[in-house]
């Protein structure tokens, strides 16, 4: 009977420290895994000029976000190392819960640099802490190749063109995204609006010059205004947009746009809600009153009572 | 002369009392006798000429269904009443105190007035009177004996004969069907048989709403169109609404003639016109914001593709908007179906939904609509160094409208989907428990790299030496190799200095199966340290493979 008993209590130990060791010893049950990634997985421009200095956008990247990492940045390739900085440090949290962190890669050519390729790479590696013999650690490289040359390359990219709607008598208000890929300054140089009405007859046809470069390397955000001397009626159109670079055609395409209903000016000024300065008043009066109703209440009730007492004590 | 003359009037009243003296005389002095004399009935007479009022001729004609009064005015030397009776022919037969017979049939016979005053009858216009209908007047009193006057036919325009103006006859009704903002035409059958003075003419009015005189629709904004006057089956034009819903829209149909008569059967019963259902159309779709597309290590990431859908039966005639996303080089044509959906070129027929409030009722054209397309990791890209480098990414819109038309369009601006160099790893690698101044032997730890990006990779490896804070494991003491290997005969010895190895995970194609490749790890410990556990850390960074590699 003491045997069992013994047997028993042997068990159970034994299940008790193989679950201790499971619970807080995991390591020794299953691996874990980490993971990275980088995209794009290159950063290349044969187009530099000396001086010249851009920003590009990386994405670092992870499947899965339990737990809050550091991706660490360390650049290789002695002739660029001193060309490629970070704005927002060489070294980037990426909180719990979030899979993707963009960051800012600044390119920044030396005046003197020579007319030739230049190479070098980003790392990027996740550290977190393991118990292990020996712990492994993901990366990613990301190759830098760049060239400098003298050659001035000229090269507009129009990304989209949106007709957005105007008020009546209003100019007509067309927004155009445009990309420079090359490495100079440049830009489209007119737009052409035709304006049609919903069953597609031709109303109008305006144009307006694009007055501002875009930077190499850069993006821009134009917002062209073109005045009609007679104008359109309320309603809606189609407007066909064609963006030219000299006499080439960089972009054609065609949306719909609605002439909106004037927007009456509005001037707002401070204004005391007279209403609700009365409620509220109001409620004070109220609060008060009834405090002292219920303080005059109480009193009351002491005295009667005290009263009642004193007539006892007499009878 | 004139001094005889003058003299015999005054002379004359003394002859007049001589002579009236005389037969007084004479009367008195002769004998009395009875006398009697019979006053004859005199027929009344006109004192104002019977006429029509208002005037009915051929320039205003009576209506059929309307009245013509006729009026005169008699007096009676009698002072008897009198009636006016207003005949069909020249004959008249008076009735006493009654109302006189016209012989030829009568128009109207008034009631009784008094000598001096005005008689009227009326008579109603039917559909089978003539245009042109002769009136014989006459005015007979109303005693015993009665007589009647002689015929008056009146004078001039309110004179006989009134005319009376028949209803046009419209007998069919018809329209063309039309798109949106194009012009149909209605078409009455639809004639005037007068022709007393000029030939009628017919006029139609179109309505939407019921209602409307010869002048047009009784709310004006209600008017589809009038035509002009016409001798026959008139016509008019109406310009549908730039943005009509397709479909059948009742209108209401009215025929008029010159005399603004309308047609018996206004309006036309039950008649509808036509809205063609037109096809709707796609613009102004983006993808992605025009931003090349960077997706996420070993997990999805959403892609947003917008457009505009246009349709002139209104942005409330579309039953479906869906997109298709896709490598150029496969094309709409290969991503047009549910089942060609392939998560490494083709994502296709994606359910796209209306922006809110772009659509903002019957009468607007068009709605703004926005995709989500939940891209793998392993999208194939098609930026520098890949297998598909001179292609790029595009977006095609499909709407279908509620009859079933259909529209695409394709986006403007091609994009990039860039290349995603991304792996995951065994966490950590154990040697287990190896002896002083043995190896590893045949028995390798292995680590499991598992491409989780768009590309296929290879592996830069680098490691520490291993301490267990006392003594060290030199770095150069762990080899690896792509295949399993005895350390004292292969593998490799790691280096602080990453160095490349071409290990060649391919493109993982399916989120099922990714692409994977094992490292195989050895061991040898030096002669004479400190017993314990020794840890390190063993750097394996993933570099894009080239890509006839993957």
């Amino acid at each position: 009977m003491n045997g069992k008993i013994n047997l028993y209590i042997a068990v159970a130990l034994f299940i008790f420290f193989a679950g201790v060791q499971l619970v807080f010893f995991p390591d020794y049950a299953h691996a874990a895994s980490s993971s990275i990634g980088v995209s794009p997985s290159q950063i290349t421009n044969d187009i530099l000029t000396p001086g010249a200095e851009y920003e590009t956008k990386l994405t670092i990247s992870r499947a899965s976000a339990t737990i809050e990492v550091v991706a660490k940045i360390e650049i290789s390739g002695q002739e660029i190392s001193n060309w490629v900085t970070f704005p927002a440090g060489d070294s980037v949290v990426i909180a719990k819960g979030e899979q993707r962190k963009e960051i800012t890669v600044k390119i920044k050519v030396p005046q003197d640099a020579a007319y030739r390729k230049y190479e070098g790479s980003l790392r990027f590696t996740v550290t977190q802490q393991t118990q292990g013999q020996v712990n492994i650690v993901p990366g990613v490289r990301v190759d830098v190749k760049l060239t400098v040359t003298d050659k001035i390359t000229e090269s507009i990219k129009v990304l989209y063109v949106q007709a957005k709607d105007s008020p009546f008598l209003a100019p007509y208000h067309v927004m155009v995204k445009v990309k420079n890929l090359g490495n100079a300054e440049a830009s489209p140089t007119k737009l052409n609006l035709v304006i049609l009405d919903i069953n597609e007859k031709e109303l109008r046809t305006l144009s307006a010059q694009f007055n501002e470069k875009v930077a190499a390397f850069s993006e821009k955000d134009y917002d062209i205004y073109l005045q009609d001397p007679t104008p359109l009626s309320i309603g809606e159109y189609w407007a066909r947009v064609t963006v030219f670079g000299g006499e080439k055609e960089l972009y054609s395409d065609k949306f719909s746009f609605r002439i909106t209903e004037s927007t009456p000016s509005v001037s707002v000024s401070p204004s005391v809600d007279k209403g609700s300065i009365f409620a509220s008043n109001i409620l004070m009066i109220t609060l008060v009153f009834v405090g002292i109703l219920t303080l005059v209440g109480s009193i009351a009730i002491i005295v009667v009572f005290r009263r009642k007492n004193k007539d006892e004590e007499g009878t | 002369m004139n001094r005889r003359v003058v003299a015999f009037l005054k002379k004359l009243p003394g002859l007049a009392v001589i002579v009236v003296a005389g037969t007084i005389s004479y009367s008195v002095v002769a004998d009395s006798i009875n006398t009697q004399v019979t006053v004859s009935n005199s027929s009344p007479t006109f004192s104002v000429a019977p006429a029509e009022s208002p005037v009915s001729d051929t320039t205003t004609p009576t209506n059929v269904g309307n009245v013509v009064t006729f009026q005169a005015t008699a007096t009676d030397a009698n002072n008897d009443s009198y009636r006016l009776a207003i005949c069909k022919t020249n004959a008249v037969t008076p009735n006493g105190v009654g109302a006189p017979t016209c012989d030829g049939g009568s128009w109207c016979v008034s009631s009784t007035a008094a000598s001096g005053a005005q008689a009227s009858c009326t008579y109603t216009a039917l559909s089978g009177d003539a245009e042109s209908n002769d009136w014989f007047a006459f005015v007979c009193d109303s005693t015993t004996g009665s007589t009647c006057s002689s015929s008056s036919q009146g004078s001039g325009s309110a004179g006989s004969p009134f005319a009376v103006n028949h209803a046009p006859a419209f007998t069919a009704m018809n329209s063309t069907a039309g798109d949106p903002g194009a012009t149909i035409t209605f078409t009455a059958t639809a004639s005037d048989a007068d022709t007393s003075g000029s030939a009628d003419t017919v006029l139609l009015v179109v309505c939407s709403v019921s209602g409307a005189t010869a002048s047009g629709c009784t709310i004006p904004a209600n008017q589809l169109c009038i035509s002009t006057a016409v001798s026959s089956n008139p016509t008019c034009d109406y310009t549908l609404p730039a943005v009509k819903n397709s479909g059948t829209t009742s209108y209401y149909s009215y025929v008029y003639d010159s005399h603004n008569l309308g047609a018996t059967n206004n309006p036309f019963p039950s008649k509808s016109y036509t809205t063609n259902n037109v096809s709707p159309s796609v613009s102004n779709v983006v993808v992605n914001g025009a931003a090349d597309i960077t997706l996420t290590a070993g997990t999805t990431t959403n892609v947003t593709v917008t457009g505009t859908i246009t349709d002139a039966n209104s942005c409330q005639n579309i039953s479906s908007v869906k997109t298709s996303l896709y490598r150029s080089g496969v094309g709409y044509s290969a991503c047009d179906t549910v089942g060609e959906l392939n998560y490494n070129y083709c994502y296709s027929l994606v359910t796209c939904s209306v922006s809110g409030g772009s659509c903002t009722g019957g009468t607007d054209a068009s709605a703004d609509y926005s995709c989500t397309v939940t891209m793998q990791y392993h999208t194939d890209p098609t930026d520098v160094s890949t297998v598909y480098s001179a292609e790029n990414w595009l977006g095609t819109i499909l709407v279908t409208d509620s009859g079933a038309l259909t529209a695409t369009a394709e986006s403007s601006t091609p994009i990039e989907v860039a290349s995603l160099t991304a792996l995951s790893l065994d966490a950590l690698v154990s040697y287990g428990n190896i002896g002083l101044g043995q190896d590893s032997g045949a028995t390798n730890a292995t680590t499991t790299v598992t491409a989780l990006g768009n590309v296929g990779i290879d592996t830069e490896l680098s490691g520490t030496s291993m301490t267990n804070g006392t003594d060290t494991i030199p770095v150069a003491n762990q080899k690896y190799g792509t295949t399993a290997f005895t350390y004292s005969s292969g593998g490799t010895a790691l280096s602080t200095t990453p160095v490349e190895i071409e290990l060649n995970v391919l493109k993982t194609t399916s989120v099922g199966t990714p692409a994977t490749k094992s490292l195989y790890w050895g061991i040898a410990i030096p002669g004479s340290i400190s017993f314990g556990t020794y840890t390190g850390t063993n750097n394996i960074t993933a570099i894009k493979g080239e890509s006839n590699e993957w």
